[in-house]
């Protein structure tokens, strides 16, 4: 079941109401419930995977926390390692590493595998090691109760696609039996609601116009492949944050606050800061449990940058089992390092020309500039295959200048309607983004749903919706297949 | 496009915006009249966009252009809102900042 299916618009409702409705005890073991039926509808064959992972998380934490055995402590958590990570890695990567290892030794038919991904792995298995190794440093206690800690890890609106919750956060607030609050209820339908206009709205509709052009690279112009590579940067903020408020949108109704994903991404002065209004869950995570037990920033500058470069590796095929991802990963590692070895030479030219690194002028070219970074990157991220990748970084910079702007949108199969859909749409969701960031920091504020207004983004999703129906276009959230 | 075409849509259009504009800046009984009117309106476009044949596609971007300034509206609405707020409470610091020299 996704989000943007007419499953989940029955689903969900009958979820909340059962939740105030029910008593105290019977809250937790519904959501359970409700967590494992949303994953059954959606993929039951690989159900045994999260519970197993749940199971073996949960013995290890508990052991864990009662021995006083070090070697036993480290076996335990050694174990829970390379059995969620062997899982991960067999069912995401062995089809991948297996045909790259094929095609290097020259291998006609490489061993493949006839795997199904299970949804939502990447994300579970991180929170799950999350739990391990947060038991296993003393940070938290361990959950004496399998079936709630089973809860931790299912909790249907994050269980496929994020935020990946740290235990500290999410185990208090589900042991909450909280009452219908009103406040909770409208700011919670407030980002459903700009969640599923983000997502139908806007990526949906902006993806027509990008396949256009990564699915046909050998027809791809220079000015297509801008303009297409823009777009999907505006495509996978909002089909990623999309979901992110959705799931904040229904665990908030509940009155269960998660974190925050996404913190205007696109307005980054420094790809350092990017990653820190990015998938914040994620680069958290990584920061937390790989950049720091690697040894951080502390032991020297060329270390550091070693460092850096592995978690941006790690992060490219934590997103995907291809070489493009690789590649995504480690172009975001490279532009991180050379970012910091050059910061003090760059703020000393400004200051040179009487300028600080926070005058306007210099944060909107800096912006800019990041924008432009993070783009060419995501045409690795989009892009097919790595081939393709090189073949439309080649119209770009070479061969594909000889057609103009008129042709380039006949490709795309943007007309006037197509353009002035995708300008509006961006500009509101740029408006969206700002108001429900002020109404999110004071009460009483509810201009996106005053007076029943929420009704025009309603309507507006049903009629972006029969355009994709009349389409023939599946929409499936780009994050789900990580 | 259609839509440049046919002026019964444009007024409506036109009538919607002016809605949208009255129910975001007017307050209490008046802006709700505004906003469900506006509701209606929303509802009854489709059968003028169903008269005119427009393609699902124009259609949407018909609403499009109401959603894009309902949210213009709401934004510079909340722009002023936040403005105002900052300014009372420099107000209130102030006077409290005097009354305190009173003292």
């Amino acid at each position: 079941m996704t989000f943007n299916s007419f499953e989940f618009l029955v689903f969900y409702p009958i979820v909340a109401a059962l939740y105030f409705l029910l008593p105290k005890k019977m809250k937790w073991p519904m959501l359970l419930i409700a967590s494992y039926y949303f994953y059954i509808f959606y993929q039951a064959e690989l159900i045994f995977l999260i519970l197993g992972t749940t199971l073996i998380s949960w013995i290890a934490s508990n052991v864990i926390e009662r021995t006083e055995s070090k070697a036993l402590r480290k076996t335990c958590l050694a174990l829970t390692l390379i059995v969620c990570l062997g899982v991960l890695f067999f069912y995401k990567y062995f089809n991948f590493l297996s045909g790259s290892i094929a095609s290097l030794l020259g291998m006609d038919s490489p061993v493949i595998l006839n795997l199904v991904l299970p949804v939502g792995i990447s994300f579970y298995t991180f929170q799950t090691l999350s739990y391990v190794i947060d038991v296993y440093r003393g940070d938290i206690k361990t959950e004496k109760n399998f079936f709630f800690y089973a809860l931790f890890v299912s909790f249907f609106p994050q269980l496929v696609a994020g935020p990946i919750e740290r235990p500290g956060n999410l185990i208090v607030q589900l042991k909450e039996a909280n009452r219908w609050d009103k406040d909770n209820a409208i700011k919670g339908a407030k980002h459903m609601i700009v969640g599923f206009f983000k997502k139908i709205c806007v990526a949906d509709m902006l993806s027509i116009y990008v396949n256009q052009i990564y699915n046909n690279v050998a027809e791809a112009t220079a000015i297509g492949v801008i303009i297409a590579t823009v777009m999907f940067s505006v495509q996978i903020y909002c089909d990623f944050s999309g979901y992110t408020d959705i799931a904040i949108g229904c665990a908030r109704i509940m009155g269960i606050r998660l974190m925050k994903n996404f913190d205007h991404p696109y307005l980054s002065t420094t790809i350092k800061e990017f990653w820190s209004r990015w998938h914040i869950s994620l680069s958290s995570w990584f920061k937390d449990y790989l950049y720091i037990p690697l040894g951080g920033n502390r032991c020297g500058k060329a270390r550091a940058c070693f460092n850096v470069f592995i978690v941006f590796l790690v992060s490219g095929l934590w997103h995907g089992a291809a070489w493009t991802f690789v590649l995504w990963g480690a172009l975001h590692g490279v532009y991180q390092i050379v970012g910091t070895l050059t910061v003090k030479h760059r703020n000393a030219a400004l200051g040179k020309i009487g300028l600080t690194e926070n005058s306007t002028a210099v944060v909107l070219v800096r912006r800019t500039f990041v924008f432009a970074l993070v783009c060419f990157s995501w045409l690795f991220f989009r892009a097919n295959s790595i081939s393709d990748a090189f073949t439309l970084i080649k119209t770009l910079f070479v061969t594909g200048w000889d057609v103009g702007l008129s042709e380039t949108l006949n490709i795309m199969k943007l007309d006037t309607v197509g353009v002035l859909m995708s300008i509006l749409s961006v500009i509101t969701l740029i408006m969206i983004d700002n108001i429900l960031v002020y109404e999110d920091s004071r009460d009483g504020s509810e201009l996106l749903v005053k007076n029943g207004s929420f009704i025009y983004y309603v309507w507006m999703i049903i009629f972006a919706w029969a355009v994709l129906l009349s389409q023939d276009i599946t929409s499936t959230f780009i994050y789900f297949q990580f | 496009m259609i839509l440049f075409k046919t002026p019964l849509v444009l007024c409506m259009l036109a009538l919607i915006l002016a809605l949208h504009f009255l129910s975001v800046f007017m307050r209490g009984l008046m802006s709700k009249a505004c906003a469900y009117v506006n509701i209606a309106l929303h509802i009854l476009l489709i059968l003028p966009l169903l008269r005119y044949e427009f393609s699902i596609e124009e259609a949407t971007l018909v609403y499009m252009i109401s959603l894009f300034f309902y949210t213009l509206f709401a934004y510079v609405a909340s722009k002023l809102e936040k403005n105002g707020k900052l300014s009372a409470r420099d107000g209130d610091i102030k006077k409290l900042g005097e009354s305190e020299d009173a003292v």
